[in-house]
């Protein structure tokens, strides 16, 4: 077993691993930014050494630096955490040609992940189903529109040189589909300087949901069952959950053998995650495989009770599964809710600024990964992810309640956060009700955003009345004091003459 | 010292004295004492308010902002002059009459900053005037071109009186 592990990364990622190596008896060594040097994954780590300026491209990123780290420090082992370099092939070769180990899958198994296209040929090669749409660009208007009538209609114009829904036209039957496909190319044109577009078969309410898999290196592989992820902002996960409340037994034996096979057709090891989309007829397409840890793998956590992080030590140890497909049993239901520092009513805007104070919430089946604390700093540099907040109830319904309790409790001052807009979702009757579709944020985005203006009248008199007692303290004399400017709102700006104060 | 809060569409007028070393605040629609806590040095309070508990941070960047148990909200105080002001009628000056500015009290205009067929953009200082002992700032509440001013500079403007006009 290793005896010290170098986690190449920052924030609530590092601090989670290093909990578990802390568990296991291996001691743990941080990196820092300028920028980090007083973060919680330093302040735990046994070891610690600055690799540079705020940036990431000259810290976090740099793999020169931390090449450098491993070999003084002496670790035998490098967990890359999620993001950062998780996913570069390069980084995981040149830890692996200085001898040490690194935490997650063989680096060719990243390269043909990374790369959509291979990756689609390969899951076509292994069975698991892909999107039915044209792989190359279309050339031919007429031999793209036989391929649309056998994929089915409706049917889904992409452009192939760039996202964000331009150039993108939904064409509902045949006799339309020239005419759509044209007004495609001309908008893909103007936005990317270039008109190619491919065609892909439209999901209808569709769902994002994956599987964790698990593989060691002596050929076993597990699934771990589902997460479902519809609730995206911005294309970025907001609240996880498992198991779905889509899911069916049979689907789930599906999918899940779909997964695996998925994983052990790029002889894939560590732990996993196959991305599914799945449409209202419970019919399922591999969307793209994740070759690190998830951001939401504590969702699995809490209801299988197995440690990922603690897996992808010892199957990098080259230790053989303990447990077997039949051994994973889920247990209740979890659900995360990802606190970001962003203002949900201005768009999702980052919120910088200092933490000026903060409430973790705690209790039965409660978890919080995060790396924040009173007094930190939450700047551009990075990612505005501030933690996770997880529940776990013996059924769906007691997960949310727990949840909606656990937000409830959760006090982050200084900044803006999701924490509202987290809970106006959980509150949602159609997410309580379940199931839910990837449309769900924006099609309930009014019923969302609306709840996190609502103040009672209550909230409203306990404002007014703390407002103007902080505005105007009274002093020992028990008469009001002004501290601090009062603020009007207003086009008349009074100017006080300091003589006249005097 | 008597408030007045504007929270979204309530409006809250009230005074906060202190009594008993502890504050109190009376108003329209209550009565009573409150014990308000700080609990963080940066403004985040416990504020027990008739037996109720609610935590509540006070953020006073470019305008007051107020988190009462996990919502946030801006809040309009208007304090003791300011309501003085108000009560003799200088609110209201940006929405009655948009680009018609009137005088709402009487004073001496001591400085201009525009003249006849400038350009002004909303939020512009278009000229002081003095009046309560204070100099008070007019800013422009509405994008336009300056076409008429009625007054020049050391001149004082009764009550009403139409001061300038911004189309």
């Amino acid at each position: 077993m290793f005896k010290k592990i170098l986690v190449a990364n920052r924030g609530e990622i590092a601090l989670r691993v290093m909990r578990t190596c802390r568990e296991m008896g291996i001691s743990t060594v941080a990196v820092y930014s300028d920028a980090d040097r007083t973060a919680p994954h330093v302040l735990f780590a046994d070891e610690a050494f600055g690799i540079g300026p705020a940036p990431s491209n000259q810290s976090y990123l740099m793999q020169d630096k931390l090449l450098e780290v491993l070999k003084i420090s002496g670790a035998d082992a490098v967990h890359p955490g999620y993001g950062f370099l998780s996913e570069n092939t390069e980084f995981a070769s040149r830890v692996t040609a200085t001898g040490a180990t690194f935490i997650g899958p063989p680096a060719n198994a990243i390269t043909l992940m990374g790369d959509k296209t291979a990756a689609r040929q390969q899951m076509i090669k292994a069975g698991v189903p892909v999107v039915p749409g044209t792989e190359e660009p279309i050339m031919d208007v007429l031999a793209a529109r036989s391929i649309a009538e056998k994929i089915g209609f409706p049917v889904l114009v992409k452009a192939a040189g760039g996202g964000g829904g331009k150039g993108m036209r939904l064409v509902h039957h045949a006799g339309e589909f020239e005419h759509t496909v044209a007004q495609a190319q001309r908008e893909a044109t103007s936005a990317f300087g270039d008109g190619r577009v491919y065609i892909e078969k439209y999901l209808e309410e569709p769902h994002h949901i994956e599987f964790q898999i698990l593989a060691d290196t002596h050929g076993n592989i597990i699934h771990l069952n589902e997460r479902e992820c519809s609730i995206q902002r911005r294309y970025q996960k907001v609240v996880e959950e498992s198991p779905s409340p889509f899911m069916t037994p049979d689907l789930r034996a599906k999918m899940g053998s779909a997964a695996a096979e998925a994983a052990r057709s790029c002889g894939y090891t560590s732990a996993g995650t196959v991305e599914f989309l799945v449409d209202k007829y419970r019919h399922f397409y591999f969307l793209e495989m994740n070759t690190r840890l998830q951001v939401e793998h504590p969702v699995t956590e809490m209801v299988t009770q197995i440690d990922l992080v603690a897996e992808q030590i010892k199957i990098a140890d080259g230790q053989p599964l303990t447990l077997s497909q039949k051994d994973v049993k889920s247990t209740g239901h979890a659900i995360e809710c990802r606190i970001y520092a962003e203002d949900a009513r201005q768009d999702f805007m980052p919120s910088t600024g200092t933490i000026k104070a903060l409430i973790i919430p705690n209790g039965f089946g409660t978890r919080f990964d995060g790396a924040i604390r009173h007094g930190s700093e939450v700047t551009p540099f990075y990612d505005p992810m501030l933690g996770k907040l997880v529940t776990w109830g013996k059924d769906r319904k007691s997960a949310l309640d727990r949840m909606h309790r656990a937000l409830s409790e959760f006090l982050i001052a200084g900044i803006e956060t999701s924490i509202g807009f987290c809970d106006a979702v959980i509150q949602h009757p159609q997410f309580r009700n379940g199931p839910y579709d990837t449309h769900f944020y924006q099609t309930y985005q009014a019923d969302l955003l609306g709840k996190l203006n609502e103040i009672t009248p209550e909230a409203g008199l306990a404002a007014g009345l703390t407002a103007a007692a902080h505005q105007f303290q009274p002093g020992s004399n028990g008469k009001i004091h002004a501290n601090g400017e009062n603020k009007q709102v207003s086009s008349w700006v009074q100017i006080r003459r300091r003589e006249q104060l005097q | 010292m008597k408030f007045l809060a504007k929270i979204q569409d309530q409006e809250i007028r009230f005074e906060l004295g202190t009594g008993n070393g502890s504050l109190k605040a009376s108003g329209e629609h209550f009565e009573g004492s409150l014990d308000l806590q700080r609990i963080y040095p940066d403004g985040v309070y416990s504020l027990i308010l008739n037996h109720r508990s609610h935590i509540i941070t006070v953020r006073n960047n470019d305008e007051l902002n107020v988190q009462v148990d996990g919502v946030t909200t801006p809040v309009t105080l208007l304090d003791e002059m300011a309501l003085q002001l108000e009560a003799m009628g200088w609110e209201n000056v940006n929405e009655k009459r948009v680009g018609h500015i009137i005088a709402q009290i009487p004073g001496l205009v001591t400085h201009i900053f525009k003249s006849v067929g400038d350009a002004v953009t909303e939020g512009d200082p278009l000229l002081i005037m003095e009046a309560m002992k204070m100099e008070n700032e007019l800013k422009a509440p509405t994008s336009g071109i300056l076409q008429a001013l009625h007054i020049k500079t050391g001149e004082t403007v009764d009550k009403g009186q139409l001061i300038l006009e911004i189309v």
